[in-house]
């Protein structure tokens, strides 16, 4: 199983295709801020994301969006509040913000906020 | 989709300015702007109105504009310039084909291209400064920068001043930030602090681009609007107080206190824009007249601001405000068609008006066009009262000295639909553009807001709506 820590030392990029995201991590998902919507529901049915889990990585699948490249200009990102999965979810030290910046040919560049950008929990 | 925007945009324009209109300029002998010029050879409206049934096209458009966003986002954030071109150019067929009025559609033409040469600069502008404020978050430090706020909105205007400082102030109270901290702030810096020049707020510079002078509204309102935001700031700091007391500080202590900034070039950029403002052949003689054009150099140094301070601006700057053209965009389409459309329903308002007129008082003005505000666009409105108001003395509104002449009547009038357009914009979320952008950057930022109802119930009806009575009470009650 891949961790995000790991993922962001090794600088991975995640990858993705029309409305489907692959990050190169599994975690848990608290918040994901796409674009002015928070989606907080992950439950099987909710209208707005899927989460399937792999082995080694994670795809998210926007169903309302055809392409998401269509919606983010270059200095906009997906935010996502997520969790390690095998850390404690109840405490707040172990949230981990992230930004995903979508760039050409498929590439989802991972970062983590630096002062500048706010996510708040 | 994008080439058939850019075409029918094309023939939009063309089928404006291409014509025997122009000629009126061409023999301009004394070098004024077109506005004036072709003022001569307009249809008189108050002996042949435009039909009533063209003012349905911006009945249309408005209600859209409202309603799109809310119950029929995913069509709307598709298919609005589409919408938005489609209707303006009915007018603009009928203006060209059958009523037979081009300057009319000269004349907004010109307007059009300088208000969003505005909007355009000091969005693009502003948006390449990041400002990074290390203080404590107290309700005396909230409230000192919402003062800020509602000063600057006047000199980079209400979107200029909410995309500079919405992101600071959320930064600032991160650790305790609730909605009311979002909604006062669309409440002071994008709405109400920009009532003092016709650069805080789009209304007021239709009104300028119309005729009214630059300073008359400093000079007639600035003490409404001194005691209207003393009045929502002290509400503000009781609120802020109570929840700065109940949940406590942050863990962080150790604060600099220290303003940090990128993208300091910016300001020189927002300097040139608010000169430029005064850069037209109306206002100071020795600016040159571009003769046929439907623009000035005024509107050449705000175009060439917008796209030189983004070319050169502060990457960094850029990635911290997450920069977008969407937003103006949105502006620049929306309003092609609200420009548009909205001429037959000036005329139409300005010949009733010339009829009835003696029975609109002060207290009509300013309630007619803040409720309206704050559910429509709050630049069309101000227009359409400001025609209204001319139209009760037999003066219209597309007519240059008409407006001066305006001004020498009792100031009553333009003082309520002035202080009603831009005050009543707070009232909702589509009573102004930036309250829309600052809810957007907001929830971005992961601040859950409340629904377009619940900051009607809960913030505008029980906050606002008694200021603004005590407003009207003090300063238009009885009057006019």
């Amino acid at each position: 199983m891949t961790k995000i820590k790991t993922a962001l030392e090794s600088k991975r990029n995640g990858i993705y295709y029309n409305n489907r995201i692959i990050l190169p991590f599994k975690c848990e998902f608290l918040k994901i801020i796409f674009e002015n919507k928070i989606i907080t529901d992950f439950s099987s049915g909710n209208p707005d994301v899927e989460i399937v889990e792999h082995e080694n990585f994670t795809d998210i699948y926007f169903k309302k969006y055809k392409d998401i490249q269509n919606e983010f200009s270059k200095y906009e990102s997906i935010k996502l509040i997520v969790c390690e999965k095998d850390a404690d979810i109840f405490d707040f030290n172990n949230h981990i913000k992230l930004l995903l910046y979508i760039e050409n040919e498929h590439i989802i560049k991972i970062e983590l906020p630096d002062e500048n950008q706010i996510i708040i929990d | 989709m994008k080439k058939i925007l850019i075409l029918i945009s094309v023939v939009f324009f063309t089928l404006i300015f291409i014509n025997p209109v122009n000629s009126y300029a061409l023999e301009n002998p004394e070098g004024k702007s077109t506005t004036q010029v072709t003022n001569a050879e307009e249809h008189n409206i108050f002996e042949t109105p435009p039909s009533p049934y063209m003012v349905i096209p911006f009945i249309i458009l408005l209600l859209m504009i409202s309603t799109g966003p809310l119950f029929y986002k995913h069509f709307w954030e598709h298919n609005y310039p589409k919408v938005s071109i489609s209707l303006g150019l009915v007018t603009v067929f009928y203006y060209l084909f059958i009523f037979d009025d081009p300057l009319s559609l000269l004349h907004t033409l010109e307007e059009y291209i300088s208000f969003i040469a505005l909007l355009t600069s000091l969005f693009v502008a502003s948006g390449g400064i990041l400002i990074r404020i290390d203080k404590k978050s107290t309700p005396v430090a909230n409230v000192v920068l919402l003062f800020v706020g509602a000063i600057i909105s006047n000199l980079i205007g209400t979107t200029g001043a909410s995309m500079l400082l919405i992101r600071p102030f959320i930064r600032m109270n991160r650790n305790r930030i609730k909605p009311y901290h979002i909604i006062f702030f669309i409440f002071i810096v994008s709405n109400i602090g920009g009532a003092l020049t016709p650069i805080g707020d789009p209304p007021l510079f239709l009104g300028f681009l119309k005729g009214i002078e630059f300073f008359w509204v400093i000079q007639h309102v600035w003490h409404i609007w001194l005691l209207t935001i003393v009045i929502v700031l002290s509400i503000f700091f009781v609120i802020d107080y109570l929840n700065y007391k109940k949940d406590g500080v942050s863990e962080k202590d150790d604060f600099t206190g220290k303003i940090q900034i990128k993208g300091k070039k910016n300001f020189i950029y927002l300097l040139i824009i608010i000169i430029s403002v005064f850069m037209d052949p109306a206002i100071i003689s020795w600016v040159p007249s571009l003769g046929v054009l439907p623009f000035g150099i005024r509107e050449i140094i705000m175009f060439s601001v917008a796209f030189i301070s983004y070319k050169r601006a502060d990457k960094e700057a850029l990635k911290g405000n997450e920069f977008d053209f969407e937003p103006i965009k949105e502006v620049a389409f929306l309003f092609v068609g609200i420009f548009a459309t909205m001429i037959p329903a000036l005329q139409l308002v300005a010949y009733e008006t010339h009829k009835y007129g003696s029975k609109l008082t002060a207290d009509i003005f300013y309630w007619g066009t803040g409720i309206l505000s704050s559910i429509l666009d709050n630049a069309p409105t101000y227009l359409n009262f400001l025609s209204a108001a001319m139209g009760k003395f037999g003066l219209n509104i597309e007519n240059y000295q008409h407006v001066k002449e305006f001004e020498l009547h009792d100031p009553i009038y333009l003082m309520a639909i002035s202080v009603g357009a831009v005050f009543f914009g707070a009232m909702t979320y589509i009573g102004n553009g930036p309250n829309f952008m600052v809810k957007s950057i907001s929830e971005s930022s992961g601040i859950k807001l409340p629904s377009f109802f619940g900051y009607v119930m809960k913030y505008s009806v029980p906050i606002l709506l008694p200021v603004f009575t005590l407003v009207w009470y003090l300063f238009f009650y009885g009057r006019g």
